[in-house]
């Protein structure tokens, strides 16, 4: 009884917790090159439930099955998948086409982003939102000049000289047959705020990317999806509300009526 | 759930500050030289959750991988310097720039302001070149006595015709040209940083960086064009289409207030 009880308890929370997660993607709509996080709701494992006739339970008694206890938030992933490109014709905007990520360097080591919205800074070198060095092959991209080109493979030019390449890093794709695991962009890269993701380890350089001038990536969030999970979500924080209810009813029956003498 | 009314709310704050700078960028539409601004956004720090789905405290072990994101703020408001429409105005006193750099002018207190306004007009007493809010250009074209017409070149010569007038009878002379000054441009390494004064007016900061300066048409410079003005560069399609997106955005976050809301209420009915 308080059992279920709880697991109701805990299913309102682990609901709760989706919805922030939903929100925070709603909040970020707009925001460029914003990656979807995807909460999971998982079950935690099951407890063995042992007769209670006879005498007490101990190591030695059966257990008649097993049951759940109980729900919690699992792992948030992001969603790596590409959202749309929007021309924005600045000379300093760019978007990747593909599943890799653009380096800044950080105070807390090289970071990697995919919102391609860069500026100058005081010193002419070419800088992320927040201020970080955006980096090239040979480090800073220092932008001398007027007329800045990037094609598509991240190689910059500037009045018509190659100055540098983007350091455009992804996941090493897995080779060969018997590779034990495919690592995945989500395993690798985490978020880390501020549109940019930290790697468990160094990123190989990427492949198969193209870099388009001119562009922003917008936010991956897609609208009618994150609405319908919030709907979603909703009712199943209702229904644990409602098997709180009618475990509380059944309490009170028990309590209040089945040791009633006459 | 009150994290989630949080995040929503900053949404809705970010969005709403959005729509402000698109509203200035479209009461603008037609301001000489107007420069558009952008707003960009990021994602907020993630709060690392147990299994459970509460906030661990800090340095306590992390036990799972799932996060919750904390929201939206605003990176920064980008000014966009792209070249503005020239539009032919046939004035001599009005002057554009086609390509990269500002004008530069001295402003009451002494200390320098940029603009792409090339809005001029002549301090009828001493002959300077003066801008809508009557600031000298810097460095100073000061038009002879006499003068009926003057020309820029494309490189920023300034060469007036002047009309002499004999002493005493007041006969004119005949019409001599002059050569006047140079206008010259002025760069930064990032305008973005600029200051905005209002009045089309720019200021350098301590972001913008060191500026540098050149004739009109020398390497990295615009050219100077008269009888033009440039137009705003705010572009109506992509404002209106920023503004639906900012109105959607604001309308979503909203209901997932709403949503939150009816969650709480819901959680309120659980004693009964």
């Amino acid at each position: 009884m308080i059992r279920g009880l709880y697991a109701s308890a805990l299913g309102m929370l682990a609901q709760m917790n989706k919805n922030d997660v939903i929100a925070n993607n709603l909040a970020n709509v707009n925001t460029n090159g914003y990656k979807r996080d995807a909460a999971s709701v998982v079950s935690f494992s099951l407890a063995p439930i042992k007769s209670v006739e006879g005498s007490a339970p101990s190591a030695q008694t059966p257990s008649v099955g097993y049951l759940g206890m109980g729900v919690g938030l699992g792992k948030t992933v992001f969603d790596p998948t590409q959202g749309a490109l929007r021309q924005t014709g600045g000379e300093l905007d760019f978007a990747i086409s593909g599943e890799a990520f653009f380096t800044v360097q950080t105070p807390s080591g090289n970071m990697y982003t995919r919102n391609g919205s860069f500026s100058l800074d005081s010193t002419g070198q070419l800088v992320d939102g927040n201020g970080y060095l955006v980096l090239g092959q040979d480090g800073p991209i220092k932008i001398e000049g007027s007329e800045v080109v990037a094609d598509l493979l991240g190689n910059i030019y500037v009045d018509g000289v190659k100055k540098d390449t983007f350091k455009i890093v992804a996941v090493e794709k897995a080779e060969g047959e018997g590779q034990a695991k495919a690592l995945k962009t989500q395993d690798v890269f985490k978020k880390e705020g501020n549109g940019l993701f930290s790697a468990a380890s160094e990123p190989a350089a990427a492949t198969g990317f193209q870099v388009v001038q001119g562009t922003v990536e917008t936010s991956n969030v897609d609208l009618a999806r994150e609405m319908t999970e919030m709907i979603a979500t909703f009712r199943a924080y209702e229904a644990n509300q409602q098997a709180i209810s009618s475990h509380n009813e059944t309490l009170g029956k028990a309590v209040n009526e089945v040791g009633r003498l006459r | 759930m009150i994290r989630s009314l949080n995040i929503s709310t900053m949404g809705l704050q970010v969005q709403q500050f959005n729509m402000d700078a698109i509203a200035n960028n479209l009461a603008n539409i037609n301001t000489t030289a107007y420069k558009r601004q952008a707003v960009g956004f990021k994602d907020l720090l993630y709060t690392k959750t147990d299994l459970f789905g509460t906030p661990l405290l800090p340095g306590a072990a992390v036990t799972s991988q799932s996060q919750i994101g904390k929201g939206v703020a605003i990176s920064q408001i980008r000014q966009i310097f792209d070249q503005g429409p020239l539009a032919e105005t046939g004035q001599e006193l009005d002057l554009a720039i086609d390509g990269d750099g500002f004008f530069q002018v001295k402003l009451a207190d002494g200390t320098f302001a940029h603009t792409r306004d090339g809005t001029f007009s002549i301090d009828g007493a001493s002959g300077n070149l003066i801008t809508p809010g009557g600031n000298m250009l810097d460095p100073a074209i000061i038009l002879p006595q006499g003068t009926v017409s003057f020309k820029v070149s494309e490189d920023g010569k300034v060469t007036a015709t002047v009309v002499k007038t004999a002493e005493g009878s007041g006969e004119p002379m005949g019409a001599t040209e002059e050569e006047v000054g140079q206008i010259n441009l002025f760069k930064f390494p990032n305008p973005e940083g600029l200051l905005r004064l209002g009045n089309n007016l720019y200021a350098a900061t301590e972001v913008s960086g060191a500026v540098t300066t050149g004739a009109p048409g020398a390497a990295g410079f615009g050219l100077a064009k008269q009888g033009f003005l440039e137009g705003s560069n705010v572009n109506l399609t992509d404002e209106m289409v920023n503004m639906m997106l900012a109105l959607k955005a604001y309308q979503v976050n909203s209901k997932a207030i709403m949503n939150s809301d009816n969650m709480l209420s819901i959680a309120n009915q659980i004693p009964k």
